[in-house]
């Protein structure tokens, strides 16, 4: 087919090559396979082809002409159009800059309602590193993939995210953006150029030497609230578009000298943001310290701060002037967000950028005092809202991230979507907050004044087993990336599920930096699963949750400010109890403040709620012996005792409760009541080894601790040999408590193991006499 | 009653070990001892091992030379009556596989007792050759045989074999006079892993090393063996039995390492 097509722009050649429109070039047809093959062997291509294509254009131009592709339409001119790098004539040329939710759209749009207004004849450009739309309009575009900009996605890939000067590629992208011919009219130049870009935060500097009459308002938000918005939507990194985005971005930090180690951590947390967030904004604030006159900055709380103010300085900026643009943004994003993709750990991680933000922006802009307030109140806004997953960077953004939305509706399944469409919860913490909570969400979840001062420079991890609970175990580690002092580490254990876990599980581990995922070879039990995590940690305090509870907001701050750094203590918070039919706090002020050898004699009766989940150290832990891997049955319980007995003293935890214990549907039913009794009886007896603590009547204990498993056999028969021991002068209840610690003890049956100890008992005295 | 000891071999496998232990100390007969022997692991399995205290009879956390140094090293402690190696992942096929044993092995007459080993991957028995065919190879696993505790530390694994040394051990077994005795008890499961590897060269070339030296005179172990080699050969490798039939063993393997880089 032979044709002819004009060249509006350079894009408009990729445009059309790598859509494959039907079409041949006048002046070299013979090359156009070539080109085509090219771009078919993959994007890395593109500058090639536009190497040769610029150098095809700046001798050719004049000879290009336009196929149309209606062929009643009137057959597109001819077009005489100079060398770009010569249609330079004075002409109003603005770039609106900034990181992706910061604002930029907004004024864009603005922006060009005021130049429409005003009469410019105007090009403008909306986000041409990546999108091919040129309307004063943003809102209302499809964003699929025909409007992609290939030319604008190879220019981003090829060119550095930081560049200051000229660039073989990038420069010829900047005069597509603010040299070429009106689009409405190519026999005359425009008079105005408007461009938004979010991806050229770090190569402002460019801009504004290539063309030394262009201005830049540059959009500043505070790093909370952006982040936040980008989580929800796209990711800052562009994966959907482009997948080298993050290392690229790494390796030019690093080469620019800041250290990138914690981006190596997880692949999509929070770090990244932060550290790109920074980046550019640094970047930014630089290069509008360097071209004062030429670089706006239009912040976001100064505009929510004193709307009209900020807009007259802009006004006399552009040096256009209209009412028109008070209508569209005297309504600034409100000040309540409908959803939160941000944990509390999160907001600590990003501790660094808050405060950056406050020193080097808001108190330039706003002053000390009102920026602290202004921050404060973002900040706490992020306390109360519903939380959603960030879709940002999902393996969903990843594949289609235009038919994102349309997948989800569809049903079509991913990583992502199991993590996200997780069941309802059957357990609502704000409910149970509202409920059980003297303050509010917002009072409650508030992060503590001084981290260190309660921390003691020490660290505080979780471990959590999981088998089979991906429906909870999301739900399980949010409440410890959501604390008021947010966990050092958190590992789970997934004890060779069967269901998701393992998937949703290494979608939370890409997400956030404290969580990291063992996945188990066997299926082991929850004893083992919890010593092999608590190896696995590396901190010096932890705690355990099961994959079916929850963490209260307070539980770390209280149980860290509890233990004050001693790693001789155990600190434990009261329990909300979550029952079918209702929820009530389980207080275990019983406990409270004992010695440990006072708690290994309340322990052995199970009487009061016995403390879950404790804060201790690890060394303690190990001193203790650690959880017995061969129990499957009142383990906890075991190992609470041994702890006990080796611990200075158990201190209460203020705050309403520590967990949030899920007893909706009964746990071990389907155990038989002979193993319950068993297993009580076993380990009631073995604790008599672990230490000379004992409760005052030693009989009593046994029968509240045995509670209402008494009637079975093994139970009677335990009873009556301690009793039997008991009566006996001078006798060593060590002893008799090692029968029941032996190895051959584990696996016996309860008939030989009642007769074991009713032997000995019965010959306790003889065989005192004999030895 | 017949005392067993049980022998098991780890490095680095904190799981693997847990789960074996774990089995172990679910039998429900209990004359027993076990031996740990831990080539020096590097991660948290030797605090793990050490976490068991007195129930494990005999740990010994050391360097060795492979793992049938290893063996060697831990089967001398043993003071049982039959031995049975259940290395780190390999686990008892339920409680009563001890006791099941205990009633039918004969200790007048069964110096080797074999049971059956059950695929971990999908819960089948693992077949072996017959019980004729034992000079082409193994007839049973290595990990299903109760070994007199006299025959193994008298005769002891030769590390210079690393992989076969099982095979080489139950060949001289059975030429110095040894009773060996097949049954139907399930003893053990464990993960296998299938597919070529270098470690199948050096089986064949040791096979054919044991097995000729042993049996060459009354059988015609090298064809055997390297009609079985063709066959596997054409089969991992897929490639044409015409083209695999005239080759020698040692063309075939070296052969193989190119057919096998095709693969990769």
């Amino acid at each position: 087919m032979t044709g002819e097509i004009a060249i509006r722009g350079l894009s408009d050649l990729y445009i059309a090559v790598s859509a494959q429109d039907e079409m041949t070039i006048a002046t070299a047809p013979e090359r156009l396979d070539e080109i085509r093959a090219q771009l078919e062997q993959g994007s890395e291509l593109y500058r090639t082809i536009f190497d040769q294509y610029f150098r095809l254009i700046s001798q050719h131009v004049p000879a290009l002409a336009r196929q149309p592709r209606d062929a009643t339409a009137p057959s597109a001119h001819r077009l005489s159009t100079p060398p770009v790098s010569r249609i330079v004539e004075p002409a109003l040329r603005i770039a609106v800059s900034g990181i992706g939710r910061s604002g930029t759209t907004l004024i864009y749009q603005q922006l060009a309602k005021l130049l429409l207004l005003d009469g410019r004849k105007a090009n403008f450009r909306y986000e041409p590193y990546l999108w091919n739309i040129r309307s004063a309009e943003a809102k209302g575009n499809p964003f699929d993939m025909s409007q992609l900009h290939h030319f604008g996605l190879m220019v981003h890939k090829t060119a550095p995210l930081f560049l200051e000067g000229p660039d073989p590629v990038h420069d010829p992208f900047i005069d597509h953006l603010f040299n070429e011919r009106w689009d409405r009219d190519q026999s005359v130049a425009p008079d105005t150029y408007l461009t938004k870009v979010i991806r050229g935060s770090g190569r402002l500097r460019s801009y504004l030497t290539r063309f030394p009459d262009l201005k830049i308002v540059a959009c500043l938000r505070n790093p909370v609230d952006t982040i936040n918005s980008s989580l929800g939507m796209f990711s800052f990194f562009g994966e959907e578009f482009h997948a080298d985005d993050r290392s690229r971005f790494r390796a030019e930090m690093a080469a620019r000298g800041a250290n990138v180690d914690h981006l190596a951590t997880a692949a999509r947390c929070i770090e990244w943001y932060g550290a790109w967030w920074q980046a550019f904004t640094e970047e930014t604030l630089v290069t509008a310290a360097a071209f004062p006159d030429r670089v706006f900055l239009f912040c976001y709380e100064t505009f929510q701060n004193a709307p009209q103010g900020l807009l007259e300085q802009l006004f006399d900026f552009v040096g256009v002037r209209n009412a028109g643009l008070y209508m569209g943004l005297s309504k600034p994003a409100g000040a309540t967000i409908k959803s939160t993709s941000l944990t509390q750990h999160d907001m600590n991680k990003l501790g660094e950028q808050i405060a950056y933000y406050v020193t080097s922006v808001l108190e330039p802009q706003l002053g000390a005092e009102l920026a602290s307030e202004r921050m404060d109140k973002v900040v706490s806004r992020y306390l109360s809202g519903q939380f959603s997953f960030p879709i940002a960077g999902s393996d969903l953004g990843r594949r289609a991230p235009i038919q994102l939305r349309g997948m989800m509706v569809n049903g079509e399944t991913s990583a992502f979507l199991k993590l996200v469409k997780r069941s309802n919860p059957l357990v609502s913490l704000p409910d149970l907050i509202e409920k059980h909570s003297p303050d509010d969400a917002v009072r409650l979840r508030r992060p503590v004044e001084d981290p260190a001062a309660i921390k003691k420079s020490k660290t505080f991890g979780v471990v959590i087993p999981c088998h089979n609970n991906a429906a909870t175990v999301s739900n399980a580690v949010l409440s410890c990336l959501n604390q008021s002092l947010p966990y050092d580490e958190i590992v789970v254990v997934n004890d060779k599920s069967n269901d998701d876990s393992a998937e949703i599980l290494a979608e939370l581990a890409d997400l956030y930096s404290s969580v990291k995922v063992v996945n188990l070879p066997a299926n082991l039990g929850p004893a083992a699963a919890r010593d092999l995590g608590i190896r696995r940690l590396t901190t010096d305090f932890f705690t355990q949750l099961d994959s079916d509870d929850l963490f209260w907001p307070t539980k770390n701050a209280c149980e860290a400010a509890a233990i004050a750094g001693d790693e001789t203590l155990v600190a434990f918070s009261d329990i909300l109890l979550l029952r079918p039919e209702k929820s009530f706090v389980q207080s275990t002020a019983v406990y409270s403040g004992k010695t440990g050898s006072e708690v290994f004699s309340t322990l052995m009766a199970r009487t009061s709620q016995i403390p879950r989940d404790m804060t201790l150290s690890r060394k303690l832990y190990f001193e203790a012996g650690g959880y017995n891997m061969t129990m499957r049955l009142y383990e906890d319980w075991e190992f609470k005792l041994r702890v006990a007995a080796k611990s200075r003293a158990w201190i209460r935890a203020e705050g309403v409760a520590g967990t949030v214990y899920n007893r909706l549907s009964p746990g071990l039913s389907g155990v038989d009541d002979s193993l319950h009794a068993r297993a009580l009886v076993q380990i009631f007896l073995r604790a008599l080894t672990y230490s000379d603590a004992r409760p005052d009547d030693l009989l009593a204990a046994f029968d509240l601790a045995i509670g209402h498993f008494k009637t079975r056999h093994v139970a009677t028969q335990a009873r009556g040999a301690l009793q039997e021991v008991l009566a006996k002068s001078s006798v060593d209840l060590r002893h008799f408590g090692d029968l029941s610690a032996r190895r051959d003890v584990t696996s016996m049956d309860n008939a030989a193991f009642g007769r074991l100890i009713g032997t000995y008992a019965a010959g306790y005295q003889e065989t005192k006499v004999t030895t | 009653m017949i005392r067993f000891s049980i022998i098991t071999i780890v490095r680095n496998d904190p799981v693997g070990v847990i789960r074996t232990l774990q089995s172990v100390f679910s039998q429900t007969y209990q004359n027993y001892e076990l031996i740990v022997q831990d080539g020096a692991s590097t991660d948290e399995t030797s605090d793990v091992l050490r976490s068991f205290g007195d129930w494990i009879d005999n740990l010994t956390i050391e360097k060795d030379n492979g793992i049938y140094d290893a063996m060697n090293r831990a089967l001398r402690r043993a003071t049982g009556d039959y031995l049975l190696f259940l290395n780190a992942a390999d686990f008892f096929f339920d409680a009563k596989v001890l006791k099941n044993i205990s009633e039918k092995i004969n200790i007048e007459k069964d110096d080797l007792f074999a049971g059956v080993s059950v695929r971990d991957e999908d819960g089948l028995p693992h077949k072996f050759r017959v019980e004729g065919k034992h000079w082409l190879g193994n007839t049973f696993d290595h990990q299903a045989v109760f070994i007199r505790r006299s025959i193994i530390q008298g005769l002891e694994y030769n590390v210079r074999y690393k992989i076969s040394a099982d095979l080489d051990f139950f060949t001289r077994a059975r030429l110095a006079g040894c009773s060996i005795r097949y049954d139907d008890t399930k003893v053990v499961r464990k993960p296998y892993s299938v597919g070529a590897s270098a470690a199948f060269f050096d089986r064949v070339s040791d096979r054919l090393r044991i097995l000729g030296g042993a049996y060459g005179a009354d059988y015609a172990v090298s064809d055997e063996i390297l009609s079985e080699a063709r066959s596997t050969f054409a089969r991992d490798f897929d490639i044409p039995h015409a083209t695999v039939a005239g080759h020698s063993l040692d063309e075939l393997l070296i052969q193989a390492i190119d057919w096998g880089n095709l693969l990769r």
